[in-house]
């Protein structure tokens, strides 16, 4: 210790000495809190509480009795069946559309990915209502595309492809389709495609090459476009409702249908609960996957 | 003391800088030398402990509030802010009258040799231009001591030596106090009045380059400055004290008594080669295990015929007979030459 | 090598065979996604009050139906207001909660992200009858700030989720520069680091105004007889009233395409040099 010169232009640090100075140091944590404080209220009051009192209702007057329907009367079991049912085919099919896409988006030289995305991201910025209108005019009885098919003379009679399950598996797949796009867009893009041919080097084939090493490396992209594609759709409400004509029930319909024409809020809230359920459940299961499968990553 | 979770990343740090000198925290990564630099500019509260600026406690001050001009590793120049806005962001901090605002950031730009440069952006000027406007950055304001964080860690080698020698001229032009944070032992050779040699949160040495270098005060310090031969040594009389391997020498002045455990520091330049007839305090027959070129030396790693590993190094003076692999040669050094440090 | 040309001739030309199946499916998939867009420009300039197509005629009485429509006009006209509004709640609320997610650090941390980001995996419709119930019993339904209050719920998650991202990229370094030259903190955010990230609160932005104007489910709850835009069109499709629909559809393609380009243009115009 050389001693704490007086003079100005000096400095020193000495340690340890006893001064505590609790704000200071604490000033930085109190302000993220604050930082914070508004927006939680605000959620907490608007997201959180609303929730809670609607889950609540679904046990009011401490029967279970709401819940007994939703899980054991044969008409809405289907409903739930179809929902689940119709969410795996949309993520399916979603899948299948997307991962070519993207991994066309990944290498396509300049202009043409700079097209490609355009593409993804002009439906995916248009209002749902829009696209479901648009679907509406393709795929109607005298739609686009029944008309172009029977004027060509390669069907005798309109197919069906509105007001019913097709339809709606159409609809959702089209506003869906982007969720699967961009994480799988994300992870090809990062990819270091030196690996690719390392393996071809080792004199694995094309086949061989993607199924153990681009597949795999992709996985994580897989699992995230599913999980969110899958659990966006299980609360599906605009296009079935639009697309399904009445035909297509889903739960998110179900629901809606349970307030505004039966007011019956203690059925509403338990398929509520249900549905919430499945969808957190279904989310994280999914990032749990997803979580493992990143570990190597 | 600056404790993060059970780490303890500072501990009894006792350091006083002197007005207008260039002090350096030198340390490997992890050695605490930026947590301790962060404390002194105020990014981080010590759990214990105080700091001072001159007279005035700013243990708890907010940096605004330090009036300390800090240099950062990668600059931090303002990507959408032009040179002159960077150069002058301080002074409008600081409520400095417009004229007088423009007059000093056209001074300071003079001073780092850029008065031409005030209208680009950072991302127009190449790595030391940057460095230089973040040097007029930090000094416009006059601050009292001025803190310079790795600063020339991403320049390349001519660059980053010719930038060395600026700062070091502006510092002293402009009688600051600066304190100098680094990895890079040769650079804090270059360029400090002395230097603190950090090792686990603690200084492990402070002194002059020359007293670093030539009497280091523990094994951290000889082993992290410079190449060095370090010989684990057993004192067994007076002045005399036997290396691993049973080879006896006589001891400088000042070792300790008989028993102690004590290391020799031996500097590879210090060693000679002895020719016929020549003789020193210590000589040992050696064989030439290696040979390392060096440009304007050359490393010899000799193997003693009593087992010891000498590493030493003489100029390279492009004629002459140099040896090679297996050569035998005499070599000597006399016991001031080395230096003793207690082993543990 | 002599010997492995035919072969990897051959597998070259099975490559390209590979690659020609790829551009086809992807032309497929992009001809699927636009298809839906591109077919209400024509049914919007058409003569004829019935989906007919190719149109019998051409004429802009759909568009002049719009716009001389006042219920459309008033739709239109309240979607905007509460998107504006909603837009400016979500950043006041959003961009400091991220500042918190990213630098604070305090004991319950991950839960309050998690909570952030709950609206976004949570169905529309369950949340919609939530409030629907909450704002009934304060008798609130009908007023359009009632919208907002909804709405800002939905796009506090992409205010939080692109400002966070942008603030964890974002080099501290910067920030404790300006405080060591004497700006405090909130002079060195407003500053140095807002300036900075201003792309993504562009971003952020357009995110929550198009997830509140886009919004059927809550407004058709919330809103009693005062429609948005959505919900008269929602309302138009199932009546299949007129092409109107179409009219608008093409007005909000327009405007979306409108509004991406500019977005595009302040984001890249703005990007940090390092």
């Amino acid at each position: 210790m050389t001693g704490i010169p007086d003079s100005p232009g000096t400095a020193s640090a000495r340690a340890p000495a006893g001064r505590r100075g609790w704000w200071r140091r604490h000033r930085e944590g109190a302000a993220s809190l604050a930082n914070a404080a508004p927006a939680m209220l605000f959620l907490f009051v608007l997201y959180l509480l609303p929730m809670i009192m609607l889950l609540a209702q679904s046990v009011e007057g401490g029967t279970l009795v709401h819940y007994q329907k939703a899980l054991t009367d044969g008409l809405y079991v289907q409903v739930l069946v179809d929902t689940l049912l119709i969410a795996a085919y949309v993520s399916l099919a979603c899948l299948l559309l997307a991962y070519p896409v993207a991994y066309f988006l990944s290498i396509a030289p300049g202009w043409w990915a700079t097209v490609g995305i355009i593409f993804v991201l002009l439906p995916f910025w248009t209002s749902i209502l829009v696209r479901t209108y648009g679907w509406m005019v393709l795929l109607g009885r005298n739609g686009i595309i029944n008309r172009a098919l029977l004027d060509s003379g390669l069907i005798g009679a309109p197919l069906p492809l509105l007001n019913n399950t097709a339809g709606v598996l159409i609809g959702m797949t089209h506003v869906l389709l982007p969720y699967m796009i961009f994480p799988l867009y994300a992870v090809m893009k990062r990819m270091d495609r030196g690996l690719l041919a390392a393996a071809e080097g080792m004199g694995a084939s094309g086949w061989q090459v993607f199924r153990r090493i681009y597949f795999p490396l992709t996985l994580p992209g897989v699992l995230a476009g599913v999980t969110l594609v899958y659990v966006l759709s299980i609360g599906f409400f605009i296009t079935p409702a639009l697309l399904g004509g009445g035909k297509v029930t889903m739960v998110a319909v179900l629901i809606e249908q349970q307030i505004r024409t039966f007011l019956n809020w203690g059925f509403a809230a338990a398929l509520s609960a249900v549905l919430l359920t499945a969808t957190l459940l279904v989310y994280l299961v999914l990032r749990r996957a997803l979580r493992s499968n990143m570990q190597w990553n | 003391m600056r404790r993060f979770g059970e780490v303890t990343a500072l501990a009894g740090i006792d350091l006083a800088v002197r007005p207008g000198e260039m002090l350096t925290l030198l340390g490997p990564s992890g050695s605490g030398k930026t947590t301790l630099l962060k404390v002194i500019a105020g990014f981080e509260i010590p759990d214990e402990g105080e700091v001072y600026l001159g007279s005035r406690n700013v243990t708890l001050a907010p940096p605004a509030k330090r009036d300390i001009g800090m240099v950062f590793q990668n600059y931090a120049l303002f990507p959408h802010m032009t040179v002159a806005e960077n150069v002058a962001f301080p002074l409008q901090m600081r409520k400095v009258p417009r004229a007088e605002c423009e007059r000093r950031v056209r001074e300071a730009l003079q001073l780092v040799d850029l008065p031409a440069h005030g209208d680009r952006l950072p991302r127009q000027l190449s790595g030391g231009q940057q460095q230089r406007v973040a040097l007029a950055r930090a000094v416009v304001f006059g601050p009292s001591l001025l803190l310079l964080d790795e600063p020339f860690g991403a320049l390349d080698r001519k660059l980053r030596e010719q930038m060395q020698l600026e700062v070091r001229r502006l510092q002293r032009r402009l009688g600051l106090t600066a304190v100098f944070v680094t990895h890079d032992q040769e650079e804090a050779l270059v360029l400090s009045d002395r230097i603190a040699v950090m090792d686990a949160g603690r200084i492990a040495q402070l002194g002059t380059p020359q007293e670093i270098y030539r009497l280091p005060a523990n094994r951290f310090v000889a082993g992290f400055i410079g190449e060095s031969n370090l010989f684990r040594a057993k004192v067994v009389a007076a002045d005399s004290a036997e290396i691993e391997g049973g080879t006896r020498v006589r001891l400088p002045a000042g070792a300790p008594g008989a028993g102690a455990d004590i290391g020799l520091l031996l500097r590879p330049e210090r060693a000679t080669q002895l020719s016929a007839g020549e003789v020193a305090d210590f000589t040992i027959a050696c064989k030439v295990s290696e040979i390392v070129y060096l440009g304007e030396t050359i490393k010899y790693r000799l193997q003693a015929d009593g087992g010891l590993d000498v590493i030493v190094r003489w100029p390279f003076r492009g004629s002459g007979a140099t040896l090679a692999v297996g050569d035998r040669v005499t070599v000597g050094w006399d016991r001031d030459d080395m230096h003793w440090i207690h082993w543990s | 090598m002599e010997l492995s040309t035919p072969a990897r001739l051959r597998r070259h030309s099975r490559r390209g065979a590979w690659h020609y199946a790829l551009y086809a499916w992807c032309a497929l998939v992009f001809i699927f996604l636009m298809a839906p867009l591109v077919v209400v420009f024509p049914i919007s300039f058409s003569s004829s009050a019935y989906l007919q197509f190719p149109p019998p005629g051409w004429s802009l009485r759909w568009y002049a139906a719009y716009v001389s429509d006042a219920t459309w006009m008033e739709a239109t006209y309240r979607s905007l207001k509460i998107a504006g509004a909603t837009t400016v709640l979500a950043m006041l609320l959003g961009t400091p909660l991220s500042f918190s997610l990213v630098r604070g650090r305090y004991p319950g941390k991950s839960a309050l992200n998690q909570v952030s980001l709950l609206p976004l995996i949570v169905p529309v419709i369950v949340y919609s009858i939530a409030v629907y119930g909450l704002f009934g019993r304060l008798q609130l339904i009908g007023a359009w700030q009632a919208i907002v209050l909804g709405h800002t719920v939905h796009a506090i998650p992409f205010v939080v989720i692109i400002v966070s991202a942008a603030l964890r990229t974002f080099d501290i370094g910067q920030e404790h520069a300006a405080m060591s030259l004497g700006a405090s903190r909130a002079m060195a955010i407003w500053r140095v680091t807002l300036p900075q990230i201003r792309p993504s609160l562009v971003s952020a932005a357009f995110l929550a105004f198009i997830s509140s104007f886009d919004e059927l489910v809550v407004a058709m709850f919330l809103g009693g007889s005062n429609m948005t835009l959505p919900k008269k069109m929602f309302d138009n499709i199932v009546n299949e009233i007129d092409p109107t629909i179409a009219a608008v559809s093409v007005v909000q393609i327009i405007l979306v395409t409108a509004v991406l380009i500019v977005v595009s243009k302040l984001g890249s115009g703005a990007a940090p040099a390092n």
